[in-house]
């Protein structure tokens, strides 16, 4: 094993880092999978990367007392405006303040038929949306990368009737980052062509 | 789009400025780099001088290896920087040990990993009721020689991505969260179902070996 692993070359850092980060295609990841599956060295290195990492949380939601709220709103306001100091009312409900709004994966949610249109809510400052399908055992099968609301699965991905499968899609809304939807399951209708 | 603390290194002609930009390089990352020592070699010394090669390594030549990053950041800077500088570290100890003795080292611990990986499998997939059905209709039996062989031999017939959830999960001991998280995986829920099929495959393997094929 380890004579095999010294003659075949490791993946550059920066492509296993676009693996650790999910932002390598997913025809690349597959080859880095199998890399992976026989090579120690580069299996500890993402290990430690991942673990450095930890989970991002991409949607932040801060629930603010109402004065507090008010406060960081006056502080936004003034950070981007530079407005004079000026006082306000407080706010009377408590507000949620979300940084960015995550996108809705609107259909297909339960049994659809073919063919397969994929479609989601239009996330403000969104350049570009990422659509992942997973199979029943969450194996990405497809992935894509628009700049539409909608996109149709491909012929080539073939959807068995009555097999479970998942999708989500994240909105890139700046360099790197990303805001994900929910994992939406959805099967096809097996009558329905 | 670089981060600050990068474009504000390479941005700089004056040598005094140039070092306050390295000196905030180094405040930034400082954490991240002795994380990355410390997973290569946890004593401290050790690590510590790691710690030291690794910046030594990432000034040089005006800043190369940074340089290359700029070139081509196709992930986050700092899962970049762990892996560069995991690199770096495990290139010093090469340096140091030579590499007569690191590979003795390295091929003694991949045996350790691997029977360590066959031990859990083969608990997993109760090799030990596999034997004994197969006892059942014929005299055929697994001896603990043929085992590991066998072993092996199936996991060498799973497909890459198989192959490397397991030893995932059985040789380098990640919960199931984390490999979903290296994964991709959905949910870690997903990753138990794929686990299960997995084993279940490795277990007709071994079920048909020690029926039809006794004899390796
Ligand atoms: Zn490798």
């Amino acid at each position: 094993m380890s004579a095999e692993q010294t003659e075949r070359e490791h993946p550059s850092a920066g492509v296993l880092a676009a693996f650790v980060d999910g932002t390598l295609p997913l025809a690349e990841r597959a080859a880095i999978e199998s890399h992976l599956a026989d090579c120690d060295v580069c299996r500890a290195d993402v290990i430690s990367a991942v673990r450095f990492a930890r989970p991002r949380v991409t949607v932040r939601r801060w629930y603010l007392p109402a004065a507090a709220a008010a406060a960081v709103l006056l502080a936004l306001a003034i950070g981007r405006e530079r407005a004079p100091m000026v006082t306000r009312e407080p706010v009377t409900r408590e507000p949620v303040i979300t940084t960015t709004e995550a996108p809705v994966a609107l259909a297909p949610r339960g049994v659809v038929s073919r063919p397969v249109r994929l479609v989601w809510t239009q996330v403000a400052f969104a350049d570009s949306y990422r659509v992942t399908l997973f199979d029943d055992a969450g194996r990405a099968i497809y992935e894509t990368q628009t700049r539409d609301t909608s996109t149709f699965v491909p012929d080539s991905i073939h959807l068995e009737p009555r097999e479970g499968y998942f999708w989500k899609m994240e909105a890139q809304t700046g360099w790197n980052r990303w805001v994900a939807s929910e994992l939406i399951e959805f099967s096809v209708d097996p009558a329905g062509r | 789009m670089l981060p600050p603390e990068l474009s504000a290194l390479f941005g700089v002609a004056d040598p005094a400025a140039r070092d306050v930009a390295w000196r905030r390089f180094v405040e930034t990352h400082s954490r991240l780099v002795l994380y990355a020592a410390r997973s290569i070699d946890r004593n401290h010394d050790a690590a510590m001088d790691a710690y030291a090669y690794v910046l030594e390594q990432l000034q040089r030549d005006d800043f190369r290896r940074l340089r290359a990053y700029a070139a081509d950041d196709r992930g986050r800077f700092s899962t970049w920087l762990v892996l560069v500088a995991r690199r770096l570290c495990l290139d010093q100890v090469r340096q140091r040990y030579g590499r007569r003795q690191s590979e003795d080292e390295q091929s003694h611990e991949a045996h350790e990993t691997r029977r360590r990986l066959l031990d859990h499998v083969a608990e997993e997939v109760d090799v030990a009721t596999i034997a004994n059905e197969g006892d059942r209709d014929a005299e055929m039996r697994f001896r603990v020689e043929e085992l590991g062989d066998a072993l092996a031999q199936a996991l060498a017939a799973l497909a890459p991505a198989d192959r490397l959830l397991i030893k995932l999960r059985f040789q380098d001991g990640l919960s199931v969260p984390e490999i979903a998280r290296i994964l991709k995986a959905p949910t870690p829920f997903h990753i138990y179902r794929r686990l299960n099929a997995v084993l279940a495959q490795v277990r007709a393997a071994l079920a048909r070996r020690g029926v039809e094929d006794p004899e390796p």
